[in-house]
């Protein structure tokens, strides 16, 4: 239970980092109206860089004079050319609030927590009901959890997107991925992989996706905890009721339970809650 | 006066800002240039952008994208944070290992750090101001710690 704001020694470490740079700051001149004082520096750095081309052009028009009018015998003859200076280049996810019966199964239902498989895939491809709204490209990681012998997918895409779950179809990796964002969305993701980049270890213990509160707020595990907050990141409830993050479910019978808060901050405390549906 | 609120603004400011941007450029020098130049541009705009309820956080955000188009445009050449830079004896444990460690996260990671950890933002205005997905600030964020302490030796609290 998170009662209490946890010291965050990295966020510390972050703000005297900050804190030590700017006392170290010289704040330059700043003149309104005019070109302003910052730029002076600057302003000088290009001046020296305008000096130092002007310099440069002047060398290399008296080379080329030297190699014009210089001796003939510098210029032809046999034997190599001769020298010139050398010329330097600087180069210097996702399914609505629906049943979702269309892209899950059930492998169990019991009189509590719904257990579910989500697949997004028919036998000849994405399952029609599902739209997709994006496309993306990128490398992917492989990973499974627990004894689910399921493998999912973590990509990067060519922005700045992280795609978590991904899932592939009968073709593998060889057929865009279909990465969903909530399981009770129709929406989904379509990535390219361009690279398997490694298998991650199998995480030792089965834990869901994404699950859903009675209250109908979904909460996707978005593989992030810290300071006691994680690694399910809850999106707004259709009712009231809040929850910001929750800890990894129990699976407890009848229903899974899971530790959640109510807002987004360590010092919000986490109460049990019941778990309707988990997704797998 | 319009320009004497510019004047305190960048007075009392610049500094700041230079250590936030910092965080994503890992190069106060850098920061500083990025700095200048989203001043520049708050002057020019000074009278409409003066309205704004926190222009200090317009001066950040350009700043941000300042550094970052400058690095994108120069990358090739070298990663950001890479420059030569001139410390002093009490810089060496302070402020060049954060800096170190900085510097082997992705900006993104960086900025996210700086949003939410230096600046208090909550991961969904961390989110809107990125245009991600709070999952994806949320991995940022995980990842950015986790390369943090580990660099740094820092022991966070155990998980609740």
């Amino acid at each position: 239970m998170d009662d209490d704001p946890r010291p965050d020694p990295t966020g510390q470490r972050l703000d005297d980092f900050v804190r030590h740079v700017s006392e170290r700051v010289v704040v330059p001149e700043f003149t309104p109206g005019s070109r302003p004082g910052p730029w002076k520096r600057r302003r000088e750095r290009r001046g020296a860089r305008a000096l130092a081309v002007v310099f440069a052009v002047a060398v290399a028009g008296v080379i080329s004079l030297v190699v014009v009018y210089g001796p003939r015998s510098s210029r032809i003859g046999p034997g190599p050319a001769p020298a010139t200076q050398p010329t330097s280049a600087s180069t210097s996810s996702t399914t609505s609030t629906s049943s979702t019966t269309s892209t899950t199964s059930v492998t169990s239902v019991t009189a509590g927590t719904d257990t579910v498989t989500y697949e997004p895939f028919t036998t000849t491809g994405i399952d029609p009901r599902l739209v997709v709204t994006s496309h993306d490209t990128g490398t992917c990681i492989r990973y499974s959890r627990g004894a689910t012998a399921r493998y999912y997918f973590r990509c990067f895409g060519s922005g700045s997107g992280i795609y978590d779950p991904c899932f592939a179809g009968p073709q593998s990796t060889a057929a865009p991925l279909v990465c969903p964002t909530n399981p009770t969305s129709n929406d989904v993701a379509e990535f390219t992989v361009t690279a398997v980049s490694s298998d991650e270890p199998p995480s030792p213990t089965m834990i869901p996706w994404a699950m859903q509160l009675p209250s109908g707020q979904v909460c996707i595990l978005i593989a992030a905890a810290w300071s006691g907050l994680g690694p399910y990141g809850c999106q707004p409830a259709p009712t009231q009721e809040l929850a910001a993050d929750c800890h990894t479910p129990e699976a407890s019978q009848p229903f899974w339970t899971a530790e959640c808060q109510d807002q987004e901050t360590a010092a919000s405390p986490f109460t049990t809650r019941d778990v309707a549906t988990v997704w797998f | 006066m319009a320009t004497t609120n510019f004047t305190d603004l960048y007075a009392s400011s610049f500094a700041r800002l230079v250590g936030q941007v910092t965080v994503v450029t890992a190069d106060p020098e850098a920061a500083e240039e990025a700095v200048q130049e989203a001043f520049g541009r708050l002057w020019k705009g000074w009278e409409s952008l003066s309205a704004y309820d926190r222009p200090e956080a317009w001066v950040r955000r350009v700043a941000i994208n300042v550094a970052i188009s400058r690095w994108r445009r120069a990358r090739r050449l070298r990663p950001l944070g890479d420059r030569s830079w001139a410390a002093t004896e009490d810089d060496a444990v302070t402020r060049h290992d954060v800096q170190s460690a900085l510097r082997a996260l992705p900006v993104s990671h960086r900025q996210a750090l700086l949003l939410h950890h230096v600046l208090g933002l909550p991961v969904s205005e961390v989110a809107q101001e990125m245009s991600v997905p709070e999952g994806t600030v949320k991995s940022w964020l995980f990842r950015g710690r986790e390369v943090l302490q580990r660099s740094l030796g820092v022991e966070e609290a155990p998980r609740g």
